[in-house]
């Protein structure tokens, strides 16, 4: 942390500020309040758009929901169930982002469906559901044939809203009459939700979330529950709007429901990117740029232009009227904000792509020196070995199958993974060797067969679920959360060990430091052990090619897998990167008795390193037994020069 | 009225309703199918197409209802017109506020897709002022049932109906022909499946977007004069309404894919026209969003969206 | 630094600016007054915004400026939000703070939207600082009927009357479209509704009404008015067989639209025919629904107070002086907005004594309240009127328009037809 003058000049200017408001009789106050609330909505919205990346259309939703869980508990007058109970508004506030909370679950569960902008589009329909029905709520009647249960019935006080809610109570302080105490207690709910916001942003929550963000499936892979992530997204960033709305309801007295509009939701949206998603400073910026914008800036200039155009005598100046072009203004400056800084105001400049991460070709990397056995981190030993379990085969697949349609990836394929070996797994072109893969990690469901790994089935276990029981993989293209830091790749790594929950990493009890501290210490040793030390901080996708590779290998032994499965890892490297790379599974297998399953296409090391190895073409074994015995199979070599051999190296398979 | 005439007319009203919505959802889905962006100006652009259909009218010197000859010169070109003028504004769009940011971030475009749309509404607002524009009946209004067959029933099937599906289906068919059979609609699948390998396979990537954004364009444009001369009426926001109905349409067929656009605005046209006779106006909205949530949680990827494979 | 060269220049020109606006110096023995506005002053409200702010101004400049020795001065607020372009509470409740705030405030006009007015009721209640609406026509606003529980007694907080209007309210307009439909021979009337504050509320007071006299009404349906097609409902009610389909609502939620596709789907007079609220007594309704559609709907549309060319004495001067300083037609509230002010200004004359030896600000502007709900015998636009206990006028003349062929640019006109009580 840098020391400087910045934040407590900022505290004393936040504190002094009505103060200096009242005394030059400029009446800003209830106008910064209020823009002070859309901030906080903002980053409530900043959680699910910038940190987990769901694109969320209808945040306004959980504005409503909090507005009108504080307005129908604590309205004296509303002719609802709860006619005449006013409560707290100390108590309401929290049962308000309970509530809101629980809607953010709601709206969140079709994630374990619907992804990316299909997910959107279900936002943006609860988004118009609420308010609908917030509006038709306020007149129901329920007709069945003559009889009349329930006969204009008024739940929600309809297009007439709430009114009046009930203020907060404290002895002695003006809520009534006076905007400042609305001032601290709304500059008091937002420094603690920033606290929290922070926080969370730097825990392992935190960490998953980006993680999502990044590579939903990669995450998945590497231990990460999306689903339970992504909801608990979606319920944290509609906690922080229930309290947003209800302090909203109780400083306006009166809601209605067309303040909640599909407008809101864009100018939240519009308020998180302009500023910089991801970025809590950025976001506030951008929350205050558009709040002030229309209120001061365009009245301003309406007056400056005017009064320039009287001076230098020009008519049309003098009589214009900006306020007319407001949205003009107010779009036009969204359009140019990102045009000359996409990522927003406040967020991380990103240096362009390093060139070779886009072909095979590798940039010379800088020497890597071999990896040593005494590099080897402590902590993964004594895991690794303290794990050691009994039984022979800690992997074992029994006739697997796989369609896609009509095409058969696999074919009752059997294999098995002694406990310590190394296990080769080749073929041609299409053979169905990723979808192998795939299907022992969980990204693809099984047709049929069994799956054993230690001991216990893995069919139907989602991919993060068999990362926490001990398999960890690597993917033929890279995978990495690309603007992650290097060391917060691996964090992730560790997510499925680590146990912070949500109180956890924002109250941060020792507990909580010391795991945190000891798995920033782990995986500092792992990217040492891997050769990557001294580049904690730099951005994952800025690596060159060959490092890309080493990182997601530490990221996978993060996990404390006892079975790696490696895709293609020499994929792209030179002669120099590939053996050392092979010796780094050499020695992962000798020291750590690491099972590993590799897919590799470079014969050699395939031949060199593997115990057994197993071949499929077509989606059917074929062959399998010691290296020697498959360079002399007849049908290996029938399959390999018969179709694809010479193709092969030019290539790469699916 | 009976039960079954009810019926009847409402589906009438639903498939004409629905025939709107398809046409500005083809031009949403086309533009995410190939740069995966929301575009919400595209409503916006619709919104304009209508003003724009009637300035040419106006330009033209037609105030009145079209006659004869008329219907197969006048309508005609300013069909033309109208598509060329918000063709060409829609490829300026994309130059200046989304081709500069094709490798940044898919949360910036949208912004800017927003601010644009902002500008557009403005632009309408100070142009053709607050209150709702009456576009004049250019096209003859008549009981095709009554008139041309000589049926006396209380079904209303009105030449304006037959219009509506007369001017959206020949172009829906147009844009199939398109899509399927051109070098340029080729190209347009090839780049949106996969940018890259279009590119690599010599495909040039920047001229097919702008080809997209161009049909994108006179798609809006043909939609905003279908209804300018169906409802009669033209509002600066009205945009932003059918844009949202349309991005539903597109989205419930499954974004990206043409006949998916298609299904979905007419799927949405029919069941909002039930609901609002069956149910009750008031609930409508809700009663689409849900139905539309309730798709994708069984359809994840809409009523005809292909389920992109995940590459590992 | 970059930010500081941004902000030094900022306050140069806000000082040159700011320079320019104190200029106009009048002779104020006794000081200044300050009447704030607020309405909406943007988007589609803005002839509206226009023609009350016209309004306030015609009433102030008929006494130069100046009452008993006081300076009158407009500050003219907006309380739509830039967020969504339309009213908004929040920043109606800026504004009133502002005024109240405000040590010259004395009087608070406003606001259009009545759903604005119970935002900042209560807080110049509490300021002890009078509130006149030109165009509130909410009954809850006032009084018990048409209202929701606990209304009006929610908006005073001190327990005291500070909001005042010169209009009739909705619950006596509703009750007698009603009337009149029944009087016109509706045998089963279809009620819509835009499903806002206004429409919603002067529809349910219709319904009320209707079935209370005996007039059988099929449904009070709320519309989704954002949508351009409105066919499917219009079918429905064609389904239904009703005579007479009464829609609350107002211009700006598309009345347009429900007019012109009636004619569409065959809704027309003589076998249906339309009515509507004052929130439709507008040319741009014609206009935008075809006079065509207009005529053959037979509509009519109900208007609280009197038609401006039908209003005699001081009302036909106003009408004629706005049109003069103008050059314009005034819009629908416009004149109620001079009367308003009017009020104001005739309560402050005579409350001028007690405001000049009052000891603080909350004293001037009790007096005022006090004169102002003190009003009696008014010289007004439709008559001489009085306030009663809740702010609210006692007249309730309603006059009755029909759409007929003219000779105008549009081709029709809305006419006078007949006096509604």
């Amino acid at each position: 942390m840098r020391e400087s003058l910045g934040p407590p000049a900022l505290v004393v200017a936040l504190l002094v500020y009505p103060f200096v408001d009242r005394a030059l009789g400029l009446q800003t106050v209830h106008a910064v309040s209020d823009g002070m609330i859309y901030v906080l909505l903002a980053l409530g919205l900043n959680i699910v758009v910038g940190y987990a990346g769901l694109l969320d259309l209808g945040y306004a939703a959980f504005f409503a929901i909090g507005a009108y869980a504080m307005g129908l508990l604590n309205s004296p007058v509303l002719g609802s169930p709860l006619y005449g109970h006013a409560w707290s508004f100390w108590l309401c506030i929290w049962l308000a982002a309970a509530v809101s909370a629980l809607l953010g679950l709601v709206i969140g569960a079709p994630t374990l469906r619907v992804r990316g902008d299909y997910l959107a589009i279900i936002t943006l329909g609860f988004g118009e559901i609420i308010p609908v029905a917030i509006r038709n709520l306020g007149d129901v009647t329920i007709e069945i044939g003559t009889w009349r249960p329930i006969e204009r019935l008024n739940l929600t006080g309809g297009e007439n809203g709430v009114n009046p809610v009930g203020r907060p109570v404290l002895p002695g302080v003006p809520f009534e009459t006076d905007p400042v105490p609305w001032y601290f207690l709304i500059l008091v709910v937002g420094a603690l939700s920033l606290w929290a916001m922070s926080r969370l942003r730097d825990s392992r929550l935190g960490r998953a979330w980006m993680a999502i963000r990044e590579d939903e499936t990669a995450a998945d892979c590497t231990g990460v529950n999306p689903v339970s992530t992504k909801l608990l997204a979606f319920a944290l960033g509609a906690s922080f709007s229930g309290f947003a709305g209800s302090i909203y309801a109780a400083k306006l007295q009166a809601i209605t429901p067309g303040a909640f509009e599909f407008q809101v939701s864009i100018m939240l949206l519009c308020m998180v990117v302009l500023g910089g998603a991801g970025s809590l400073k950025g976001v506030i910026l951008g929350g205050m740029l558009i709040t002030v914008f229309d209120r001061i800036v365009l009245s301003q200039s309406t007056f400056l232009v005017r009064s320039i155009g009287r001076t230098v005598g020009v008519p049309a100046l003098a009589a214009i009227d900006l306020t007319l072009w407001r949205w003009f203004f107010f779009g036009l400056g969204l359009v140019l904000v990102m045009l000359l800084r996409p990522q927003g105001l406040a967020g991380r400049r990103v240096q362009p792509v390093a060139a070779d991460a886009e072909g095979d070709q590798p940039l010379a990397p800088e020497p890597s020196s071999l990896p040593r056995v005494e590099a080897i981190p402590m902590w993964l030993r004594e895991r690794m070995t303290r794990a050691a379990a009994q039984e022979e085969a800690i992997l074992d697949v029994r006739g697997v199958s796989k369609a896609f349609g009509g095409v058969v990836a696999l074919n009752a394929v059997d294999l098995v993974v002694p406990r310590g070996a190394i296990i080769g797994l080749i073929g041609p072109n299409g053979a169905g060797k990723t979808t192998f893969f795939n299907v022992v990690t969980g990204l693809a469901r099984t047709d049929g067969g069994r799956i054993t790994f230690a001991g216990g089935s893995l069919i139907g276990l989602r991919p993060n679920a068999i990362v926490a029981r001990g398999i960890a993989r690597t993917f033929q293209s890279i995978r990495l959360f690309p603007y992650m830091s290097v060391l917060d790749n691996v964090l992730v790594g560790e997510h499925c060990r680590l146990a912070a929950t949500v109180a956890g990493a924002v109250l941060r009890p020792p507990a909580v430091i010391a795991e945190e501290r000891r798995a920033r210490e782990r995986a500092r040793g792992l990217l040492a052990f891997v050769g990557l030390s001294g580049k904690d901080d730099d951005l994952a996708r800025n690596l060159p090619y060959g490092d890309q590779r080493r990182l997601e290998i530490a990221r996978a032994l993060a996990t404390e897998p006892r079975l790696l499965l490696l895709d293609e890892p020499t994929a792209g490297m030179n002669p120099r990167e590939t053996e050392t790379l092979t010796d780094l599974i050499g020695l992962l297998r000798r020291e750590l008795t690491l099972s590993i399953l590799l897919i590799e296409h470079d014969m050699e090391v395939v031949m060199g390193i593997s115990d057994r190895i197993t071949v499929l073409d077509y989606g059917t074994r074929i062959a399998e037994g010691t290296p020697a015995e498959i360079q002399r199979h007849p049908r290996v070599i029938e399959a390999y020069l018969g179709t694809g051999y010479e193709r092969e190296p030019a290539v790469p398979s699916p | 009225m009976t039960g079954w005439e009810v019926l009847i007319q409402q589906s009438i009203n639903g498939l004409t309703r629905g025939a709107v919505f398809a046409l500005i959802a083809l031009g949403y889905t086309m533009v995410y199918g190939i740069i995966e962006l929301i575009n919400f100006a595209h409503g916006d652009v619709f919104m304009l197409g209508l003003f724009i259909s009637l300035a040419w009218f106006t330009l033209l010197g037609v105030t009145g209802t079209l006659t004869g000859w008329q219907l197969l010169t006048v309508l005609p070109l300013v069909f033309v017109l109208t598509m060329l003028t918000t063709a060409t504004l829609n490829v300026a769009i994309d130059r200046v506020a989304y081709r500069p940011l094709r490798r940044s971030t898919r949360l910036a475009p949208l912004i800017t897709a927003i601010g644009v749309s902002f500008m557009l509404e403005n632009v309408a607002l100070l142009w053709k002022g607050p209150a709702p524009i009456a576009y004049p009946d250019v096209f003859p209004s008549f009981d095709i049932l009554r008139e041309w067959f000589g049926v006396d029933s209380a079904i209303f099937l009105t030449s304006k109906d037959l219009l509506v599906v007369a001017a959206t289906l020949p172009l829906m068919v147009a844009l199939h022909y398109f899509v399927t059979r051109t070098r340029w609609g080729k190209a347009m699948r090839a780049t949106a499946q996969d940018r890259e390998t279009a590119q690599a396979m010599g495909i040039n990537v920047e001229r097919t977007i702008l080809i997209t954004f161009f049909v994108g364009g006179a798609l809006a444009g043909a939609a905003g004069l279908i209804q300018g001369m169906y409802y009669n009426i033209g509002q600066w926001w009205m945009g932003y309404q059918a844009g949202l109905r349309a991005f539903t349409a597109a989205v419930l067929g499954g974004i990206g894919s043409m006949s998916g656009a298609a299904l979905g605005g007419l799927v949405i046209g029919f069941l909002s026209a039930w609901s609002d006779q069956y149910i009750s106006a008031r609930w409508t909205n809700a009663i689409v969003f849900s139905i539309l949530i309730v798709v994708l949680v069984f359809r994840p990827h809409g009523l005809l969206g292909e389920r992109t494979a995940d590459k590992a | 630094m970059r930010v500081s060269r941004i902000i030094t220049v900022a306050i140069v020109l806000f000082a040159f600016a700011a320079a320019g606006g104190n200029a106009a110096a009048q002779q104020c023995p006794k000081g200044k007054l300050r009447l704030y506005t607020s309405w909406p002053m943007q988007g589609a409200m803005l002839p509206e915004g226009t023609g009350m702010k016209n309004g306030v101004d015609l009433a102030v400049s008929e006494v130069n400026g100046t009452v008993a020795g006081y300076c009158l001065e407009v500050v003219n607020l907006d309380d739509a939000s830039p967020q969504t372009g339309k009213w908004d509470g929040a920043v109606e409740a800026e504004n009133a703070n502002k005024a109240i705030g405000d040590p010259l405030a004395i009087v608070y006009i406003g606001t259009y939207n009545s759903g604005a007015a119970k935002v900042s009721i209560p807080i110049t209640n509490r300021a002890h600082m009078a509130q006149m609406t030109p165009a509130n026509t909410y009954p809850g606003l006032t009084k018990k009927r048409g209202a929701a529980p606990g209304e009006p007694e929610i908006y005073r907080p001190g327990g005291y009357v500070n909001y005042f209007r010169p209009i009739p309210a909705d619950d006596i307009q509703g009750a007698v479209g009603a009337k009149w439909a029944k009087r016109m021979g509706a045998k089963k009337v279809y009620v819509l509704n835009d499903q806002e504050l206004y429409g919603k509320g002067i529809a349910d007071v219709f319904e009320a009404t209707a079935k209370k006299i005996g007039l059988p009404v099929v449904a009070n349906e709320g519309i989704d008015w954002k949508q351009p097609d409105q066919k499917p409902v219009l079918t429905k009610i064609r389904a239904s067989g009703a005579d007479l389909v009464y829609l609350g609502g107002v211009i700006e939620t598309g009345a347009q639209v429900i007019i012109r596709q009636m004619k569409e789907v065959g809704l027309t007079a003589p076998r249906t025919r339309f009515m509507g609220p004052d929130g439709l007594l507008e040319e741009e309704l014609l206009k935008g629904a075809t006079c065509d559609a207009a005529l053959a709907t037979d509509m009519r549309v109900t208007f609280a107070g009197l038609p401006f060319e039908k209003m005699r004495g001081v009302g036909a001067k106003t009408y004629e002086n706005y049109k003069a300083k103008f050059g314009k037609e005034p819009t629908s509230y416009a004149l109620y907005a001079a009367e308003g002010t009017r009020v104001i200004i005739d309560a402050i004359k005579r409350s001028a004594p007690v405001i000049e030896k009052a000891k603080d600000v909350t004293d001037k502007r009790e007096a005022l309240r006090k004169a102002i709900a003190a009003t009696k015998n008014f010289e007004g636009i439709n008559g001489k009127w009085s306030f009663d206990e809740n702010g609210d006028v006692d007249y309730d003349t309603m006059s009755g328009f029909k759409a007929v062929k003219a000779d105008t640019p549009i081709g029709c006109k809305f006419q006078f037809e007949t006096i509604l009580e």
